[in-house]
């Protein structure tokens, strides 16, 4: 996944052939990692708004979850947005939004295989023993991380610092 | 920890130096305080770093 140009508002990127597929495997993977409840609040049981206040979190939560893989499935395969080149891949541009959302699709995916694998400390150099078990769960983290970096890099301008 | 930046700009519409300095406090201390709000404007904020799953919660001031 390369970035090709940025403009304010438009970001366009080519995929290979097997980028394309590794991103479109990788977003499909997201029901295999969900993450762990979220608590609104430390003591979320303490009063009745707080309980109320967690309850409506957990709703919102679950609405976008389900809208952005309806949405993220639209972006993928809308021609206008992400489209096969001849002979070149694919080109996939994404507005604001559309960046914002892949971003968030991505880390809910580097996240929850990173909680699935037991939220091991790779920055500490925690190895991970690989078996049948978290082989899925390791690939995932590790492309939805290429891809999210690749994405963040060029949302931030950060390569032409 | 880019992402975390990203993603303070994102929701408060913070400057990048504001957010770096708030990614940093939860790199080295686990938490940063990000804002003091009602319990309303509290909650949405509570919402959409939780759509970037980020760890965030609500606390009453004490």
């Amino acid at each position: 996944m390369k970035l090709l140009s940025r403009e304010p508002g438009r970001l366009v990127f080519r995929l290979s052939k097997q980028d394309h597929e590794a991103l479109l495997t990788t977003l499909r993977l997201r029901p295999l990692f969900p993450r762990r409840p979220r608590s609104i609040a430390s003591d979320a049981d303490a009063d009745q708004n707080l309980r109320a206040a967690q309850k409506d979190l957990d709703a919102a939560l679950e609405q976008h979850r389900t809208e952005q893989v309806s949405d993220m499935e639209a972006l993928m395969n809308d021609e206008a947005r992400c489209a096969a080149q001849p002979g070149s891949g694919w080109r996939l541009i994404l507005n604001d939004a559309d960046a914002e959302m892949l971003l968030q699709a991505l880390n809910e995916i580097r996240v929850g295989s990173w909680e699935k694998l037991g939220a091991p400390d790779f920055e500490a150099g925690q190895h991970l023993e690989l078996d049948q078990e978290n082989f899925l769960a390791l690939w995932a983290f590790q492309l939805s991380e290429m891809f999210q970096g690749t994405l963040l890099a060029a949302m931030t301008g950060e390569n032409e610092e | 920890m880019q992402y975390v930046t990203h993603a303070f700009q994102a929701v408060f519409g913070w400057d990048r130096a504001k957010a770096q300095k708030h990614m940093m406090e939860v790199h080295e201390l686990g938490k940063s305080v990000l804002t003091k709000e009602s319990f309303e404007k509290a909650e949405f904020y509570v919402h959409q770093l939780q759509k970037y799953s980020l760890q965030a919660t609500m606390e009453p001031e004490e």
